[in-house]
């Protein structure tokens, strides 16, 4: 078994899947986590951000102080989790944030716009390999108000500001059945401050692609027709969000923080257990869900190939 | 505003709601106008229009204008009664059936019009062909656009809803 494979947060449990309200608590409440493709994670986003800002950071102007929270929150996780890799150094306001991994050293009076070269999400954003969304709670509702989504999953954070939990979700089939929607942001609604909590959600995407914005599905989109039994292995990866909740204790604000894996079929594969659980929960799944996440087009490709393995595992 | 007459034009969609709203002015004791506007009548748009056009640039100051008709036939007809002179305030306009729609483009993040019914169009800023979704944002009054892609010799849709 690979590195890759050793550390995948593979998300099945059962060979069922419908959607559910799958969260538990976050032990260590730790809302960020360094991998080894650190450094070209990185990279990829910031060159996003340069060369389309609005399709990857928005914000509604109230958001600032939540904001400034988050900056707290993840700089301290950084330096206090990952000491090895960043440091950060408070005197009074004075900040000296330090991450030795791209070699950078940023210096500023906590809570002045000015000394940062962006915004103060857009900023930090640039020093994790999470997407950052930010959730504003006021009116018995929550609402989508800020957020550096570099990696989406097939939604448009540009479209999608400023909408209500509910709106925002209104794409998902069924999933407002039995008011599983209200369900679950009465749920976030109720999240106290210091006890964070985190859910892995899952989908497959033919190529090995972090950015799937809508924005460009006319180009990451055409791998879907490529899949075969014969390249499923190389060509389509299983996509895990590992999705974390905390409250924001000051703003009253949620901080939704999004760390996307990718793992290919044949990697996955290593591991006849998680093999065997895709293929169930593949065969099993309905339509409705294998045509949102969309990988409906393919899906019997997929099937073969996991029986194929499996069975040349057994002999 | 002194009102001194209510013109009402109204279609096929509208009329009922417009005759029940026009037996309400009759009994205010106001002069009242009304003119139907049906295919029977017009079966050609530009006729029609012109017709309407006429109509409202005859009108003295006091005319109190009521369009009740299909939203693609009331969207020209208050952009004529602005450009004669009638302000908002001297105008009740009730749309009925599919209302053309703005479409966001995902790709270049710029709006489209899609005419009422219209499932597909080709966005005006960049050239992407657009599936119009039924995913709606208050903040833009728009719907999402999502990409269409050829598929295996067919039409692919990003996402169907």
């Amino acid at each position: 078994m690979n590195s890759v494979t050793a550390r995948f947060p593979f998300p099945l449990k059962e060979d069922y899947y419908r959607y559910s309200n799958n969260s538990v608590l976050l032990d260590p409440p730790v809302a960020i986590e360094i991998t080894p493709e650190y450094q070209e994670e990185i990279e990829l986003k910031r060159r996003l951000l340069a060369e389309n800002h609005s399709q990857f950071y928005q914000s509604l102007s109230h958001t600032l102080e939540a904001q400034w929270e988050v900056v707290q929150l993840l700089l301290e996780q950084l330096a206090e989790y990952y000491p090895e890799q960043f440091d950060l150094v408070r005197k009074g306001d004075f900040w000296t944030f330090t991450n030795r991994l791209t070699k950078e050293t940023e210096r500023f009076i906590f809570g002045r716009a000015a000394d940062l070269p962006c915004e103060p999400l857009d900023f930090v954003g640039r020093h994790v390999q999470e997407d950052l969304i930010l959730m504003g709670h006021r009116d018995g509702d929550l609402y989508l108000d800020a957020g550096q989504l570099c990696f989406p999953s097939n939604w448009s954070l540009a479209f999608d500001l400023g909408m209500t939990f509910v709106e925002l979700h209104s794409p998902i089939p069924r999933f407002s059945d039995n008011n599983l929607d209200k369900k679950v942001r009465d749920f976030i609604m109720r999240i106290e401050p210091g006890t964070p909590w985190v859910r892995r959600n899952w989908g497959l995407n033919a190529g090995r692609r972090l950015d799937t914005t809508p924005g460009t599905f006319h180009i990451w989109g055409q791998e879907r027709g490529k899949v075969t039994e014969e390249n499923a292995g190389e060509l389509v990866h299983m996509r895990v969000e590992v999705q974390k909740l905390f409250r924001l204790p000051r703003s009253y604000f949620i901080l939704f923080t999004i760390h996307t894996h990718l793992i290919s079929l044949k990697e996955l594969s290593q591991n006849r257990e998680w093999a065997a659980r895709l293929l169930a929960v593949l065969t099993e799944i309905p339509d409705f869900i294998s045509e949102y996440k969309g990988f409906h087009p393919y899906k019997d490709s997929v099937i073969r190939y996991l029986s194929r393995v499996l069975d040349e595992a057994r002999e | 505003m002194n009102v001194r007459k209510y013109l009402f034009f109204f279609d096929a969609l509208g009329q009922n709601a417009a005759r029940s709203r026009i037996n309400e002015c009759a009994r205010a004791n106001t002069a009242v106008e009304a003119h139907e506007l049906t295919d029977e009548a017009f079966p050609d748009r530009s006729a029609l229009l012109q017709q309407v056009r006429k109509c409202l640039s005859a009108q003295k100051i006091g005319t109190f204008l009521h369009v009740y008709a299909a939203w693609e036939l009331l969207q020209p007809i208050r952009q004529m009664a602005a450009e004669i002179g009638f302000a908002e305030k001297e105008m009740e306009l009730v749309g009925f059936g599919e209302k053309a729609k703005n479409v966001f483009c995902p790709g270049c993040q710029k709006m489209s019009t899609a005419a009422a019914g219209d499932a597909v169009l080709i966005c005006r800023h960049c050239g992407l062909k657009l599936s119009v979704s039924s995913h709606y944002s208050r903040r833009l009054d728009a719907y999402l656009g999502y990409a269409v892609i050829p598929y295996n010799g067919k039409e692919s849709i990003n996402r169907r809803s």
